[in-house]
C-alpha cells in the first residue's frame, strides 16, 4: 500500500520558450493544497495548463517560479501517471509493460510476475498477459497503463485525460475501475480531464483552470456517496453548475486571489 | 500468418513478367542472327550456368568464384555490423558523442569504397588472412582463406559501415519521447532505458541501414575485384571473360551477381521483419 501524500502548490508559475524568441506562460502563480488520499479533478478548457500542470507535479517540466512540496511518509513520493494514450512499450507483451516499474526497482522475475498478473486479473485482463498492446481496445490499453502505473504502489497517482479517447461505455466501465484501484491503492489522485461529467462521477474535488495564464478559478468539492447515480437530479445539478463556471470562464475573477482554492462551494453568484 | 499458395503465387508472378520480357528480347535479338561473340544465345549462357562446378575459362569454377566473392562479403560485412551498431547506437544517445564524432562520419562518408579500394591495394598489397593469422600449416595448400585479402574486406567494412552506422544513429534517437518519461517516472536507469526502450527502437532502423550495407557491400565487391590484386572472384570472372571475349561467361556471371545480390537482401529482409512489424504496430 502506498502512503498517500498530501501535495501542497504554491504560487507555481511555469513557462515556455517558443522557437522565435518568444515566451508562453503556462501557468501563472497557481495554488492548490491537495489532502492525502483524496481525488481531485482538473478541469478546464484545452490550452488552460492542466496537463502541464500534471506534468509539473510529475517533475517532467521545471517550474520557473513557486513550489510543489510533498508531505508524505518517506520524502519524495512515487509517482504513478498514466497518459493519455499510446503510451504502451508495443516491444512488450502486456505483462512486460505492466511490470516495467516493478523491474526498474529491482525486483525478482517470479515475484514481478506474481504482482503483475494478479494486477491484471484484477483489471480484467486475466489471459491477456501475453498479447502486445496493438491487439488490444483502447479500453484495454487503458487498463495496461493503469496497471502499469499502479504495481509500484505509487503514493500519487497522475492521470493525464486517460479516457478521453474511449467510447462512452467503454469510459463508464474505466470510471468504475479508476475508483475501485483508488480505493485499493490508496494513493491521492490528480485526475485531468475536460469532461465535466467524468468530474462530477469521479471527483470528492473538482478544480476548474481558466484560460491562459492558468490558475485556479474555481475549487468545489462533492461529497455525494459513490457510487453516484449518473441520472439523479443531484449529479445533473451539480455538472450544470460547474457548467455555467466553464462556461463563464472569462467572466470570472482574475489572478491574485489563491484563496480561491481553499473555499468550498460555489461563489455567490453562480448559485 | 498463413498464406494461401495460391495467393501467394499471385504474389510473385507479376513479378516475373519484365524478367521474361528482357529474356524474349533477347532470344529475339540472339536468333536474328548477331554474331555470337557480341551476343551470346541464351542457351549458351545456360549451359556455363547449368555446370556451375565445372571450370571456366581457366578461372575455376562458377560456384568457385561466386563463394570466393560471397565468403569476402559476408566476412566484411559482419565486421562493418560489429563495429557500425555499437558506434551508431553510441552516436544516437550521447550527444558528446554524436559531437565527438559528427564531423569524421561526414568527412569519410563520401569517400565511396570504390575510391578507397587503390589506397587499400597499397595498403595491403595482396596479403590475405592466411598472411595475416599466420597460418603457416596452410601457406602452401590453396584453400579459400587464400583468397580473402585484407584489402578488400577493409573495403567492404567501408562499404557496409556508413549505411549501418547512420541507420543505428537516427535508431537510437527515434525512441519517443513519451515512452523515455513514462521509463524515467517509472524509475528506469540509464542502463534500463539503453537496455528496454533504446536498442528495440532502434532495430528497425539498424536493419535498414543494414540492408543498404549488405547492397552497397556486394555492389563494391564485384566492382573491386575487377581491379588487380586478386585472380578470383565473379568480379574477376567478368572482368576475365571481357579480356578473352567470351560475352557468354560474363553474362553468366551477371546473372549469378544478381541473383545471389537478390537473395542476401532477401535473408535479411526475413529477419527484419519481425522488427518492422513492430514498429507498424506503433503507428
Amino acid at each position: 500500500m502506498g502512503e498517500a501524500c498530501r501535495v501542497v502548490i504554491e504560487g507555481l508559475s511555469v513557462g515556455f520558450d517558443i522557437p522565435g524568441g518568444s515566451h508562453v506562460t503556462a501557468l501563472d502563480g497557481m495554488c492548490l493544497d491537495l489532502d492525502p488520499g483524496s481525488f481531485t479533478c482538473v478541469l478546464g478548457p484545452t490550452g488552460c495548463g492542466k496537463t502541464t500542470l500534471l506534468r509539473t507535479v510529475a517533475g517532467l517540466e521545471t517550474p520557473s517560479s513557486g513550489s510543489i512540496s510533498f508531505k508524505c511518509g518517506s520524502g519524495r513520493p512515487r509517482i504513478g501517471f498514466v497518459f493519455q494514450q499510446h503510451a504502451l512499450f508495443p516491444w512488450m507483451t502486456v505483462i512486460e509493460n505492466a511490470e516495467f516499474g516493478l523491474r526498474a526497482a529491482g525486483m525478482s522475475r517470479s515475484d514481478r510476475r506474481a504482482r503483475a498478473t494478479d494486477l491484471l486479473r484484477l483489471v480484467g485482463l486475466d489471459g491477456f498477459e501475453n498479447a502486445w498492446p496493438h491487439q488490444l481496445s483502447g479500453g484495454m490499453q487503458q487498463r495496461v497503463s493503469l496497471v502499469r502505473s499502479l504495481a509500484t504502489d505509487p503514493d500519487l497517482l497522475l492521470l493525464d485525460e486517460p479516457l478521453s479517447s474511449l467510447d462512452l461505455h467503454t469510459r463508464f466501465e474505466l470510471e468504475d475501475l479508476i475508483l475501485d484501484l483508488w480505493r485499493f491503492c490508496g494513493a491521492t489522485v490528480l485526475f485531468v480531464t475536460h469532461s465535466i461529467e467524468e468530474a462530477v462521477y469521479l471527483a470528492d474535488r473538482v478544480v476548474v483552470i481558466g484560460r491562459r495564464p492558468g490558475r485556479v478559478v474555481f475549487d468545489v468539492r462533492l461529497e455525494d456517496e459513490r457510487p453516484r447515480n449518473r441520472l439523479s437530479r443531484a449529479f445533473n445539478d451539480g455538472m450544470l453548475e460547474l457548467r455555467t463556471v466553464v462556461e463563464n470562464l472569462a467572466m470570472l475573477p482574475g489572478p491574485d486571489d489563491c484563496i480561491t482554492t481553499t473555499s468550498a462551494g460555489m461563489p455567490p453568484e453562480y448559485r | 500468418m498463413k498464406v494461401p499458395k495460391g495467393a501467394r503465387a499471385g504474389e510473385f508472378l507479376p513479378g516475373l513478367i519484365l524478367p521474361a520480357a528482357v529474356l524474349l528480347i533477347w532470344i529475339l535479338a540472339s536468333a536474328s542472327g548477331l554474331k555470337p561473340a557480341l551476343i551470346p544465345t541464351p542457351q549458351a549462357v545456360l549451359s556455363i550456368l547449368a555446370r556451375p562446378f565445372d571450370g571456366v575459362i581457366a578461372s575455376g569454377s562458377i560456384f568457385w568464384n561466386c563463394t570466393v566473392s560471397i565468403i569476402r562479403v559476408l566476412t566484411g560485412f559482419t565486421i562493418a555490423v560489429l563495429t557500425a551498431v555499437p558506434m551508431g547506437l553510441l552516436m544516437g544517445s550521447s550527444s558528446a558523442a554524436r559531437r565527438f564524432l559528427a564531423l569524421s562520419v561526414e568527412l569519410a562518408r563520401p569517400l565511396s569504397p570504390l575510391a578507397m579500394t587503390p589506397l587499400m591495394l597499397v595498403l595491403f598489397r595482396s596479403r590475405t588472412v592466411v598472411d595475416v593469422l599466420g597460418l603457416t600449416s596452410l601457406r602452401y595448400s590453396h584453400s579459400i582463406l587464400h583468397e580473402i585479402q585484407i584489402g578488400m574486406i577493409a573495403v567492404q567494412v567501408w562499404g557496409g559501415f556508413f549505411p549501418i552506422l547512420l541507420g543505428a544513429a537516427s535508431g537510437a534517437r527515434s525512441v519517443r519521447r513519451i515512452h523515455l518519461e513514462v521509463a524515467e517516472l517509472l524509475g528506469a536507469g540509464r542502463a534500463m532505458i539503453f537496455r528496454h526502450l533504446t536498442l528495440p527502437s532502434a532495430i528497425p532502423d539498424i536493419m535498414t541501414g543494414m540492408r543498404l550495407g549488405m547492397g552497397r557491400c556486394w555492389m563494391v565487391i564485384v566492382a573491386s575485384e575487377m581491379l588487380p590484386g586478386t585472380n578470383a572472384g565473379l568480379g574477376y570472372l567478368i572482368r576475365y571473360s571481357y579480356e578473352i571475349q567470351r560475352t557468354d561467361v560474363m553474362l553468366a556471371g551477371l546473372v549469378v551477381i544478381a541473383l545471389v545480390g537478390a537473395l542476401l537482401s532477401h535473408v535479411l529482409d526475413r529477419i527484419g521483419k519481425r522488427s518492422f512489424e513492430l514498429r507498424r504496430r506503433e503507428r
